[in-house]
């Protein structure tokens, strides 16, 4: 993927010279945008590359809750902080402290899924599956044959 | 017949609903929310074209007519479209790609809220007392300043806009990381269905054009409440190239997923594989570069711009789109189609599409559009794109997945019924409007003069609009109708050719019991192809079997 | 037509009959194409969930496809970049590549204020204001370029004259300017209208629009003038 960013940084740096060359765009509005845009694509490149990213992951152990109130609330705190804005200090003030519960419940729940993870690995290694710490479909299937005893038979 | 569901049959309860972590959840609120925005902006716009049908005020003010098409405008484009697309694309890239779930969810799902907040932000404009944002979609500076537009219902929307719309950048954000990480193994980049490659086209724009939204709109109330940012003169042209910048690679946004899924209506109901993907693949990248660079095409009349610059990029846009034609009708040349509703609105989609991208090269030459800009012409061009574009193409994609996310099939004659209703109503409503603007009649005015005539076809466009409601709320009893007595869809009901095909319907939490293999971007339908193959071959032995008992029997046709 | 100003309809309609043509005709030839494809292609007998059969792709053939389509596009950005070199046009509409307004036209300031117009013609002394009340009239005469210089007061407004095929947007703080020629006298009611969205009464911003012959121009510059 990384090359998809690249690659595409690229071309809209080539239709910036091209404006540049042969048509006489000159404008500084014109010429910031299209340098924010051939820059943003680079930096992703480059932060997909150093982190590694640029490959698709297969597998691992999963053990994502499967409801996040603190996300629901972070999401209603800042929409109220934002109308703080515009309806007063008391809204901005009561969204920046149900965001401040909210990044609790965050790091909470981020702890209880590490946990989980552990155990689900430890489960994993004895040849389980846990519960909330399903293996990826991907893992253990290298090469699956389909289409026997698959769902896809019932409905046949 | 059908495949046990593998979820709890049990209804969700609504907060299990909205506080889910699982993509699909998330990608079914985002759409279903959108879609009620969908229908919110469809009754402001026919109270618009109630007003116009007859010249004359009839049953508005100029102020109330202001304020509905800047909230239908905004609803449309701003609260409808961009959500629908990243709500379809959250539920299914991760299921086409073969992944458990999609990546950082918690932004997913937090992007859900904050679009559903700062799209109530937009619309509680209607409940101040000045009532909402009236200053077009576009919000032009200086109409938009505190002096030309002040009030409550002015700062709602700005801030209601920045809110929805970082929404729909962390959601994208979450769907672009999926693809960049959790493809299925085997699924290299040129093996992803043709839809998650339009997403990577269309997340590419939203990497670089959201965030110019969410600063201009940052600006803009600075501007309105604090001090003045935006100074008079090249400032509100900076403004437009700002504003700009993020609108028209918006409307590829909510165009190029839907590329993407008509493609796939189309080779499945074509039942053969999706005609020349590399090319078009790599068209859609070069199509979305293009659209990020033709954003001062909304500014030929300004004095401000480079007019060939943009002129000439807009026109180029025509390649890449004639090169998705090519493969859409390459894909049905020869196949063997079968006509179902998805099939039917992605043929809705190419016809009325056609005509928004025509026109839409008229518009780029600035000789024609210093006529046509802000004309009726322009309204008409953008609802081809909008309406032929993105909502058939949203109702190709909808009648094609809802099997998957309900496990029910939809009424096929209601299907007909309302696509045929859709693809008159679209003619009847947006057809007039050309002949209206390029007979002088401007955007954006609630009333027009008796004595220009142009009455009988503002009254056309009204009936068509009606139509077009009739139409939509067949589908709403068509969605009713199947969640009551729909037959059940079982995994694949149309023949599918890509992974969220290979599982119940609807998908279990983590959507995939096994996968089949993946050695091109159809791998279900090479399977299918495997399959046949074989069973010719085995048929063949069998038949050379017989032969020597009852040679008769060759001439027997394959059952 | 003096000083080779061009007649802006005109130059409009040539241009514009072209990309109709090309337009028309590739609607027609798709919509045909999807025709006869379902009509030719459909899926006969039970089976119709088999896999058609043949190759999917033809990069050859795709590329040359492209090729067309890019000379076609070629054709189209040359002629209106070729419009927008015309000696007459240049000078008529402007942009950034503006050239200058013939040294002989008729010289009117444009001024714009929510919702309404004012006409000053600096060489008679002549200022046509609108009011609630009043719509104001443009008078120009005929066949000969008149130079509107154009800013305004408060928002973005625009000026469109339709029968011109021409606008051009109006700002606060900045000039712009669009040179037009009426080649015919006559008078056009609600004939210019503002096209920018300004606010309440954006809907009522237009005016009229007279063209008199030289000679009739001359007397009302000089009744009106001081
Ligand atoms: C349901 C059928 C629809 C009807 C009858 C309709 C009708 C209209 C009309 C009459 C206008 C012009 C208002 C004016 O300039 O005075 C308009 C503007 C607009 N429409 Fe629609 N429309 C429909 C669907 C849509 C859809 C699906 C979209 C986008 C996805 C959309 C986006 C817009 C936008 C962006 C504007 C411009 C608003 C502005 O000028 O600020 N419309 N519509
Ligand atoms: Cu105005
Ligand atoms: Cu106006």
């Amino acid at each position: 993927m990384t090359r998809v960013f690249l690659g595409w940084g690229a071309l809209m740096a080539a239709i910036m010279l091209v404006g540049l060359l042969f048509v006489g765009l000159d404008d500084a509005d014109s010429l910031a945008l299209f340098g924010g845009t051939v820059a943003v694509m680079a930096a992703i490149a480059v932060v997909l590359a150093l982190a590694g990213w640029g490959r698709a992951l297969h597998g691992g152990v999963r053990a994502l809750p499967d409801l996040s109130p603190p996300t629901v609330l972070l999401g209603v705190a800042i929409v109220l902080a934002a109308l703080g804005a515009e309806l007063g200090l008391w809204l901005a003030l009561i969204g920046g402290g149900l965001a401040l519960l909210a990044i609790g419940g965050l790091v909470r729940e981020g702890r209880a899924q590490r946990r989980a993870l552990a155990r689900a690995r430890a489960g994993a290694r004895a040849g389980r599956e846990g519960n909330s710490g399903r293996l990826h479909p991907a893992e253990g299937y290298e090469r699956p044959e389909f289409g026997s005893g698959g769902r896809r038979e019932e409905a046949r | 017949m059908s495949a046990a569901p593998s979820v709890s049959l049990r209804r969700p309860t609504l907060v299990e609903l909205l506080s889910a972590t699982d993509h699909k959840r998330i990608g079914l609120a985002t759409t279903v929310t959108a879609l009620g925005f969908f229908f919110a902006g469809g009754v402001l716009a026919l109270l618009m074209r109630t007003e116009l049908a007859h010249s004359g005020m009839q049953f508005l003010d100029h102020d109330a007519y202001n304020q509905l098409f800047t909230m239908h405008g905004t609803t449309m484009i701003l609260l409808f479209a961009p959500p629908v697309v990243m709500g379809v694309a959250t539920y299914f890239v991760p299921l086409q790609l073969g992944a458990a779930e999609i990546v950082w969810p918690r932004l997913a799902l937090l992007g859900y809220w904050l679009y559903l907040g700062g799209a109530l932000t937009v619309w509680s404009g209607f409940l101040t007392e000045g009532g909402a944002a009236r200053w077009a979609w576009f919000a032009f500076l200086p109409l938009s300043d505190s002096a030309s537009s002040p009030g409550t219902g002015g700062d709602l929307w700005v801030l209601g806009v920045a809110l929805s719309q970082l929404g729909v950048l962390l959601l994208g954000c979450s769907v672009m990381a999926t693809i960049v990480r959790r493809r299925a193994p085997g699924m290299t980049l040129l093996r992803m269905p043709l839809f998650c490659w339009s997403m990577v086209a269309t997340l590419l724009m939203v990497l670089v054009a959201w965030p110019v939204v969410l600063a201009t709109m940052a600006l803009l109330f600075i501007d309105r409440n604090v001090t003045d940012v935006f100074t008079v003169g090249g400032g509100s042209i900076t403004y437009q190239n700002l504003f700009w910048f993020f609108a028209h690679p918006l409307v590829y946004v909510i165009f190029f997923p839907l590329v993407g899924a008509v493609g796939e209506v189309i080779a499945t109901f074509s039942r053969r594989r999706f005609f020349g993907y590399r090319v078009t693949v790599l068209s859609l990248l070069l199509f979305a570069a293009l659209s990020t660079s033709v954003w001062a095409h909304h500014m030929f009349t300004t004095q401000g711009v480079n007019n060939r610059f943009f002129s000439l990029t807009s026109t180029m846009i025509a390649i890449p789109a004639g090169i998705e034609y090519f493969a859409f009708l390459g894909t049905m040349w020869r196949g063997r189609i079968v006509l179902r509703t998805p099939m039917l609105f992605a043929l809705g989609f190419v016809l009325l599409f056609l005509i928004g991208g025509l026109s839409g090269v008229f518009v780029a030459s600035p000789p024609l559009d210093y006529h046509a800009h802000d004309s009726y012409v322009v309204v008409a061009h953008f609802h081809y794109t909008l309406f032929g574009g993105t909502v058939f193409g949203l109702f190709a994609a909808i009648f094609h997945w809802f099997p998957k996310v309900t496990g029910r099939r939809l009424s096929e004659a209601l299907g007909i019924w309302q696509c045929a209703l859709m693809f008159v109503g679209a003619l009847l409503t947006f057809v007039p409007m050309f002949v209206l603007g390029f007979d002088g009649m401007p955007r954006q005015v609630a009333d027009y003069p008796a004595f220009r005539d142009w009455d009988g076809l503002n009254l056309l466009s009204t009936i068509g609009a009606y139509m077009l409601l009739v139409a939509f709320l067949l589908f709403v009893v068509n969605v009713l109708r199947s969640r009551r007595i729909g037959e059940p869809a079982g995994p694949d009901p149309w023949g599918g050719q890509t992974l969220e095909w290979a599982t119940a319907s609807p998908p279990p939490r983590h959507n995939f019991d096994r996968l089949p293999p993946v050695r091109s971007y159809a791998p279900l339908l090479d399977l299918r192809e495997e399959r046949s193959r074989a069973e010719r071959e085995l048929g063949e032995a069998a038949g050379g079997a017989d032969a020597r008992r009852a040679p008769a029997a060759r001439e027997e046709p394959a059952p | 037509m003096s000083d080779g100003v061009g007649d802006i309809r005109r130059e409009f309609t040539d241009l514009f009959d072209v990309y109709w043509a090309i337009g028309v005709a590739i609607w027609l030839l798709i919509a045909v194409l999807v025709v006869v494809f379902v009509v030719r292609y459909r899926a006969r007998g039970d089976d119709d969930a088999a896999p058609a059969p043949g190759r999917s792709g033809n990069t050859p053939l795709e590329l040359t496809y492209a090729g067309i389509v890019a000379c076609i596009v070629a054709v189209l950005v040359w002629l209106t970049f070729s419009t927008m070199d015309d000696p007459g046009y240049r000078v008529t509409a402007q942009g950034l590549d503006r050239g200058e307004p013939p040294a002989d036209a008729e010289l009117v300031d444009v001024t714009g204020a929510r919702w309404n117009w004012r006409f000053d013609y600096p060489r008679h002394g002549i200022s046509e204001i609108g009011t609630d009340l009043r719509v104001p009239t443009l008078t120009l005469p005929e066949d000969r370029p008149v130079t509107l210089r154009m800013t305004s007061l408060d928002v973005i407004h625009a000026i469109w004259i339709p029968e011109r095929r021409f606008k051009q947007d109006v700002f606060p703080g900045r000039t712009t300017t669009m040179t037009v020629v009426f080649p015919d006298q006559g008078f056009w009611r609600s004939g210019g209208q503002c096209n920018q969205f300004c606010g309440l009464r954006h809907a009522e911003m237009d005016f009229d629009i007279r063209v008199l012959s030289q000679a009739d121009y001359d007397a009302w510059t000089r009744e009106r003038g001081r």
